[in-house]
């Protein structure tokens, strides 16, 4: 009735409460609002009170299974913050000598993780450098790469490089596994099946060769392919079907 | 059982945190993309909910809301917030299609976890008039600014404040009542 009035002055509490939980508030004042919400418990109670009142009208809204991906990268977010939970300071590398390659070299390499972070590229001048047994050889030719993240979140778990000329995968683990368990790669064929590409160690680069996928060299499947890791119990899924909470996922790119 | 869930959940139980998400995803989802209306902000907004869920379990209190109604509050409170940051402008016709609900009346729907009081809402939105009911419900259901109910509704501004406003005052008064 007086909405002038209304528009021009200050609303009750009460109601500026119900147009926030109903909705109706724009861009500006719902930032307010929702701000005061985290600051003003007394207020934050007033909206408790409406979003009770106005549950019921939720039911009128059909139900719609979200698709299975959003469970798996709810899951491997998850994954990944209990893993941060207690933050674990990794064990300082020695120090590697300085890199043939340059930073941005591998910055260029890393295509949809972010910026590798420096802990993340000493890890890979080490993996280049590092006097492991065929890692050490393990040098890009023909190889497609891919950083592994759970999720949105720009936080690279792993670093997949797939040597098609050797046929072999390598699978570098940059964050934080429990220490009971092992991450399993796995190839995401369309049909959306997972295929294993093998047992990786949880805190070393570890180079496999790659498994015939679907009767077929693995290299042809993998061009382009979405991986995924799960962590499973040591030695692998005992069911050959991923067991684990999916923890990490990408899609392989070309290097070259 | 759900709040029995959202319990185990609260002392970090991953088994339990699945079974709320099998739960209620597909109520939760409902909402969002509905408010949402696009696929991927939606799947991004309810991964968001879920992970919101997780942190604060411990919070919720069985005493204060049902765990659905709860769960429902965070997701629609995501929902918004995103529609808010993206700055949608939605056309008339997109309002129209968030709209398509049915006024349910006394039909029996889908139910996760009743309030035992559940009827009451129902009952206290049949007491206002037409416009008022109607304009509540669409602002619920689309996360509609003042100003896209209007529009939607073809009043001046002005107008469609005061409808909702004096329904939520009426709505208030009936179920205290």
């Amino acid at each position: 009735m007086t909405t002038e009035a209304d528009e021009a002055g200050a609303i009750p509490d009460d109601l500026l409460a119900a147009e926030f939980v109903l909705g109706v508030l724009d861009g500006e004042q719902w930032r307010a609002t929702d701000a005061r919400c985290a600051a003003d418990p007394a207020f934050a109670a007033i909206v408790a009170g409406w979003e009770q009142r106005l549950a019921d009208l939720a039911d009128a809204v059909p139900s719609m299974p979200p698709p299975a991906r959003v469970h798996r990268r709810v899951e491997a977010e998850l994954s990944l913050l209990i893993a941060r939970m207690p933050p674990p300071e990794p064990e300082p590398e020695p120090a590697p000598p300085p890199p043939k390659y340059g930073v941005a070299f591998w910055r260029r390499m890393a295509i949809g993780g972010g910026v590798l972070s420096a802990g993340a590229l000493a890890a890979l001048a080490v993996l280049l450098f590092w006097p492991l047994s065929g890692v050490q050889t393990f040098l890009p030719r023909s190889v497609d790469v891919a950083t592994l993240a759970p999720g949105e979140v720009d936080h690279v778990l792993f670093f997949v490089t797939v040597d098609h000329e050797r046929q072999e995968v390598l699978l570098t683990p940059m964050g934080v596994v429990p220490a009971d368990r092992v991450p399993e790669l796995w190839y995401v064929s369309a049909d959306n099946r997972a295929h294993s590409l093998g047992v990786f160690s949880a805190a070393l680069p570890r180079v496999l060769r790659l498994p015939q996928l679907e009767g077929a060299m693995a290299s042809t499947k993998l061009r382009g392919a979405r991986l995924t890791v799960s962590l499973e119990p040591p030695g692998g899924s005992p069911t050959g079907e991923p067991t684990g909470p999916w923890v990490a996922e990408g899609v392989l790119v070309p290097t070259l | 059982m759900l709040a029995r869930e959202i319990g185990r959940v609260a002392t970090g139980d991953r088994t339990a945190f699945g079974n709320v998400y099998r739960m209620t995803s597909a109520k939760l989802y409902g909402i969002v993309i509905r408010i949402l209306g696009d696929r991927a902000e939606a799947e991004d907004v309810l991964q968001e909910v879920y992970l919101t869920v997780w942190r604060r379990a411990g919070d919720y209190d069985p005493a204060i809301a049902a765990p659905v109604t709860w769960m429902v509050a965070i997701a629609r409170n995501r929902a918004i917030d995103r529609l808010r940051a993206l700055r949608v402008v939605r056309t008339p016709a997109e309002i129209e299609a968030i709209l398509d609900i049915e006024d349910p009346g006394p039909s029996p729907q889908e139910r996760v976890a009743r309030e035992q009081d559940r009827h009451r809402l129902d009952d206290c939105l049949d007491t206002l008039p037409e416009v008022n009911r109607l304009a509540i419900r669409a602002a619920f259901f689309g996360g509609l600014t003042y100003e896209e109910a209007a529009i939607a509704a073809g009043v001046p501004l002005g107008t469609m404040k005061s409808w909702i406003r004096r329904g939520l005052i009426s709505l208030r008064g009936c179920l205290e009542r």
